[in-house]
């Protein structure tokens, strides 16, 4: 059983996260301000944290900020607003994924399983497997549902990092200084050039992608 | 002596030196054996310097030759007479004279600079009582008043002439009429005492930073030199003083517009957050309701929230608080997932996509856009009989842009409705129970024109109604 930290002003909210927690089995410890959820991860270690970005006393920001600094406990924030800038300030921050409000219950617990994976994704032959793909970063191949795929490096590294995030949510920028250095993290250009080589290669239907999901304005993840 | 009795400057002086003269005279001449004539001569020096420094150069020179013929008549042998004997005479006559133009010159000099220097001290303290008086003013009104106060009880008469009274003559002179025209329209100080129009009867100082007017003075002061100068730096105070006051107005103007605006984005936030947090519940408890099937009334409470979205979209495009980031699009990400959504959404509908893989990027808010797609496409699928279709292609308008059309096989658009169907709570057809905000088409068309895209109706294919999106295509070099 995992010890999930849920931290938002709303009370009813800090309920019904509890309830779905609770009934995926998991632990809910609940804080209200940021300053209660500060000590209480000061206090014990948690599996996973749940961060309203709109809190009372302290921006929610500041909450990632805080807890990434002290561990690298996963942290799941929720946001109320539409804007994107604040969901990629957090996962800049070190939020490892995020979820707009109103939210599924079924979605929020399935991307607690992929950021509590997270750090666990490569097996013990080293090969990293997402779905369909399989990683193979010693001899840098891939194969997509068995069948070997060709891809340049770029498109290799870009799988990869996606691979590796294991269905987490990674920014573009975060994306563009790994695969193409950091001189290039304003190119999004490139990433989507190469995201649509990659679904030429791998996707059943390049036009329908379900494997290299895009989430607006904020960046890429691997579906299935 | 009749120069004595005609008014004089140094008059006092003049006497003054005289009695000097008279006095050196008669102790030279009752002690002449023990004063010698070339000390007689130096003592009389004295008064002549005398009458130069204090009274003025033509009491020196009077001092000098009265001296100089006291000294002969009394002093030089043979006394008595104005007979000249040697030259001690004609050398002591030229040194006195030497002596009193000399030092009245340089005494002349020092009056005047010290007159100057009073004058400006004076003009100086004046303009500091007026900036001192108008910085209390706190609306124009009062400050105009108590300028126009102080320059009438400083220099005789002054007002301030608004431009439009100017162009009816403000009850001037002709010439004066036109002197103020001159200042107000060339900027430059006019009338009396200027170079341009001086024959006016009044000075016109323009109002600077387009103060709309004149300031018209008339100087009684006369006699001292360049009354208008004062004149023209009391009334640039007074044109600075309400030039300062504007300022300050337009200052406080837009930190109130400043904080009204933060106000209103801190609103629409709140907004935003409010109607989230029930909505978020509502849903999570209909979820976890045991036995029954929620689905539909999942649904529901999705469509409420895409109409708060549609309501917070307009707020935000209504107080031109959004601020599109542009960057190079994929259509493919933004209408693949809508399209999965809709055919959840709509098991009944058909939804074809065709979007070519040549398409090329495009520059768009990728977040205003898929609101857009949203929009577009649910709209499609309420007033649908049994298809929608999306369709991108390259704009035939020389490949400049990229077009996104989404067409449905319903009734299509009534004659006229074309142009009309962007405004807000038009509605097409279809009954309320159908679920549009009735903004969502008017949000569109606000959003499109946020990011540089334009939205059209009109036929479909398919013989419903085709929505047809232009959107500008991603250049290396656009932004």
């Amino acid at each position: 059983m995992s010890r999930v930290l849920v931290i938002d002003d709303e009370l009813g909210i800090r309920r019904l996260l509890e309830a779905v927690l609770v009934r995926a089995g998991h632990d809910a410890v609940l804080a209200a301000t940021a300053s209660e959820a500060i000590t209480a991860a000061q206090r014990e270690a948690f599996d996973a944290a749940i961060v309203d970005l709109g809190l009372p006393d302290r921006d929610g920001l500041e909450v990632v900020a805080i807890l990434r600094a002290k561990s690298d406990l996963p942290i799941i924030v929720l946001s109320a607003r539409t804007d994107v800038v604040d969901k990629i300030a957090a996962l800049d921050l070190g939020a490892d994924d995020y979820l707009s409000k109103p939210f599924d219950g079924n979605e929020l617990l399935a991307r607690l399983r992929v950021v509590m994976r997270r750090g666990r994704v490569s097996s013990a032959d080293g090969l990293i497997r997402h779905g369909p793909i399989t990683v193979d970063r010693a001899h840098h191949t891939v194969l997509c549902r068995g069948q070997p795929v060709r891809l340049t490096p770029r498109e290799f590294e870009l799988l990869a990092a996606l691979a590796e995030a294991g269905g987490r949510v990674l920014t573009s920028t975060r994306l563009l200084e790994q695969v193409w250095g950091k001189a290039h993290a304003a190119d999004v250009e490139y990433l989507r050039v190469a995201i649509r080589a990659l679904r030429l290669k791998i996707e059943a239907e390049p036009a329908a992608p379900q494997l290299i999901i895009n989430e607006p304005g904020i960046g890429y993840r691997l579906g299935g | 002596m009749r120069s004595k009795a005609t008014p004089f400057p140094g008059l006092g002086a003049g006497v003054g030196a005289l009695a000097g003269v008279a006095a050196i005279t008669a102790l030279s001449v009752r002690f002449g054996d023990t004063v010698g004539s070339a000390t007689a001569a130096l003592l009389y020096i004295l008064p002549v310097l005398f009458a130069s420094v204090r009274g003025s150069a033509a009491a020196g020179l009077m001092t000098a030759l009265m001296a100089t013929m006291a000294y002969n008549f009394f002093l030089l042998p043979p006394q008595f007479t104005f007979v000249v004997h040697g030259l001690d005479n004609i050398a002591a006559l030229i040194a006195f004279l030497a002596v009193a133009v000399v030092s009245s010159r340089l005494a002349a000099g020092l009056r005047t600079r010290e007159a100057e220097a009073h004058a400006l001290a004076r003009d100086r303290e004046e303009q500091g009582e007026l900036r001192a008086l108008l910085s209390k003013s706190i609306d124009e009104a009062a400050l105009d008043s108590s300028a126009e106060a102080f320059l009438a009880k400083a220099l005789g008469d002054a007002r301030l002439i608004p431009a439009a009274s100017i162009a009816t003559g403000a009850g001037l002179s002709p010439l004066d009429a036109s002197a103020a025209a001159w200042a107000l329209h060339n900027g430059d100080i006019t009338g009396r005492g200027s170079a341009i129009m001086p024959g006016a009867a009044h000075s016109f100082v323009p109002l600077s930073r387009g103060g709309g007017g004149v300031i018209a003075l008339s100087i009684e002061n006369e006699g001292t030199a360049g009354p208008e100068a004062q004149a023209n730096a009391l009334a640039r105070i007074w044109s600075e003083a309400r030039d300062r006051l504007a300022l300050n107005a337009a200052r406080q103007a837009a930190l109130r517009m400043e904080e009204r605006d933060a106000l209103r984005r801190s609103l629409l936030a709140a907004l935003a957050h409010d109607f989230r947090t029930p909505l978020t519940l509502l849903r999570g408890q209909l979820a976890a309701l045991p036995g029954v099937d929620t689905r539909p009334l999942i649904i529901d409470v999705d469509r409420i929230t895409a109409m708060a979205n549609d309501l917070l979209a307009a707020a935000q495009i209504e107080s031109g608080e959004l601020e599109p980031r542009i960057e190079p699009v994929d259509l493919v990400d933004i209408v693949a997932p809508i399209a999965d959504a809709l055919r959840r959404a709509h098991p009944s509908l058909e939804i074809c996509v065709n979007l070519s893989p040549e398409l090329p990027l495009i520059a768009a808010d990728a977040v205003l856009l898929r609101h857009m797609v949203l929009n577009l496409t649910g709209n499609a699928a309420r007033h649908a009989h049994g298809a929608v279709s999306i369709v991108g292609a390259l704009l035939d308008d020389g490949g400049e842009g990229v077009a996104l059309a989404v067409d449905d096989d319903g009734p299509g658009l009534a004659p006229g409705e074309a142009a009309t169907i962007f405004d807000r709570f038009s509605k097409t057809g279809g009954s309320d129970a159908s679920g549009g905000s009735g903004l969502g088409l008017s949000i569109v068309k606000g959003l499109g024109t946020a990011m540089g895209a334009t939205v059209t109706a009109g036929e479909s294919p398919l013989g419903g109604a085709r929505f047809l999106l232009r959107l500008r295509r991603y250049e290396r070099s656009s932004p």
